[in-house]
């Protein structure tokens, strides 16, 4: 299963980035093989509505949940639509991001 | 004395300056809070509301029925009001300053694939006849 993470910068120093939209990099961990892979966000740079653009992104990934600080409403509603569980995080990186996921320590966000 | 205060972008200052402007003004001064969205002048001046009125919009709705879920529009839209993840997009039509801008190109997609100034930065084609917007 596709988890996408929200990562700072090119991703590479495992930060997260608490945006969804306007974080520049996406992590997209795979839980069966535990692969990692940094993609690109191209919503980053929208001028408006780029939770939006980001959701329909992960969505065509095939990620079946996102892990972000917080998640905007029209995205939350739009990943809740297509079946995609959004996590908020605390953490400041992805590794303890994973870990508390795995520990299912993480809130599941659910559109008001 | 007209004074204009307008910018593009939230957050800049625009009512700070208008009504410090208009409390350092003098006692003849009128302050027109044009804020289609969230006018918030009164706020932050002393006095009470004299009249209030409910100004209606349009808000542009998909007809699924009409949908061939081609994504033109979903690829066109500057503002990302649509998005799809295949078949009918969703729509979440911004606020009522973008989706003046945004619903003129959508509304009326059958008319003619002559693009607003600023509605569709993107770019894409528009197929004739294929009308998915109503107004709602």
């Amino acid at each position: 299963m596709k988890i996408v993470f929200t990562l700072k910068g090119d991703g590479r120093d495992g930060l997260v980035d608490r945006r969804f939209g306007r974080a520049e990099t996406l992590l997209i961990y795979n839980s069966e093989t535990d692969e990692r892979q940094l993609v690109a966000n191209s919503a980053v740079d929208a001028a408006m509505g780029a939770g939006l653009k980001a959701a329909e992104a992960i969505v065509a990934l095939g990620a079946v949940a996102l892990v972000t600080g917080e998640c905007g409403v029209k995205a939350l509603h739009a990943l809740h639509r297509a079946g995609v569980k959004v996590y908020s995080t605390d953490s400041t990186t992805f590794d303890d991001a994973l870990e508390d996921l795995r520990q299912g320590n993480l809130r599941e966000a659910q559109p008001a | 004395m007209r004074i204009a205060i307008a910018s593009g972008k939230g957050g800049t200052g625009k009512t700070l300056v208008a009504v410090n402007l208009a409390a350092i003004a003098g006692r003849s001064v009128t302050l027109v809070d044009c804020d289609v969205e969230e006018p918030n002048d009164h706020i932050f001046l002393k006095g009470d509301i004299a009249a209030s009125e409910t100004v209606p919009m349009r808000v542009p709705a998909i007809d699924e029925s009409r949908c061939t879920g081609c994504r033109a529009r979903v690829e066109v839209c500057g503002y990302n009001a649509l998005i799809s993840f295949g078949g009918t997009p969703l729509a979440f039509p911004p606020t009522f300053a973008t989706t003046a801008a945004a619903t003129v190109w959508f509304a009326t997609p059958g008319r003619s694939a002559r693009r607003p100034a600023r509605s569709a930065r993107s770019g894409g084609s528009m197929p004739p006849n294929a009308p998915c917007w109503r107004d709602g």
